[in-house]
């Protein structure tokens, strides 16, 4: 997938949406059901493609130390205490 | 498929374990659908905390999951309620996992991922079907 600068002029609808052009669509992959992240930094509006498990993943590679064994360990051992 | 996520689940996604990303790419994708009951909400938070993971990398981490069209946090009414207790005191099962075996009963899942002894149990008893890795 070739990525090219795309400006286009858009306008806004009754409801606040906007529709994102064809050109940007298939530039970046996006299709119905797609997530997109909107963000307004500086007085402009960024609409970027968003990916929740790519989210997930790099929340979770920050915790490279987090002990899923101790973790899973104690929700089991929780459990069956909760019902002495 | 329709999967229940137990705590257990969560966690190993959170552990980076390739096999709960890739189940989770294939709900993300429409193939299959994921339940989370609330209570595997709270023990999870309780761990993510107790390990030092931030209140708002839990968050993210959490509505990113929710953002999913097919996954659904299951909140727990009476009838959930009662099925556990119901489930806990048939089977001598703790409540808490009652609670996820009632979840994954009464939303028509065909799996609970989890490999906790205790559904482990209601697996053999035939009222859940497990899977785990």
């Amino acid at each position: 997938m070739t990525i090219k600068k795309v400006e286009l002029i858009t306008k806004i609808g009754s409801k606040g949406q906007i529709v994102l052009k064809k050109e940007i669509r298939k530039a970046l992959g996006l299709k119905p059901g797609s997530m997109v992240k909107e963000k307004l930094f500086k007085g402009k509006i960024i609409v970027e493609p968003f990916d929740p498990i790519e989210r997930i993943m790099k929340i979770a590679s920050k915790y490279p130390k987090f002990d899923f064994k101790k973790a899973w360990r104690e929700v089991q051992e929780e459990r069956r205490r909760n019902e002495r | 498929m329709k999967f229940c996520a137990d705590t257990w689940f969560i966690l190993k996604l959170f552990n980076g374990d390739t096999k709960s990303t890739e189940l989770l790419k294939d709900v993300k994708f429409g193939k299959d659908e994921l339940i989370i009951p609330i209570t595997t909400i709270a023990e999870s938070y309780k761990k993510f905390f107790g390990q030092g993971v931030t209140e708002i990398d839990i968050e993210h981490f959490l509505d990113s999951l929710q953002i999913i069209e097919k996954v659904h946090l299951i909140n727990l009414d009476k009838s959930f309620c009662k099925e556990a207790a119901k489930v806990s005191l048939s089977f001598e099962v703790p409540i808490m996992d009652s609670f996820v075996a009632a979840t994954a009963r009464l939303s028509k899942c065909h799996f609970v991922l989890s490999d906790d002894e205790d559904l482990k149990k209601l697996h053999r008893k035939k009222y859940i079907k497990l899977k785990s890795w």
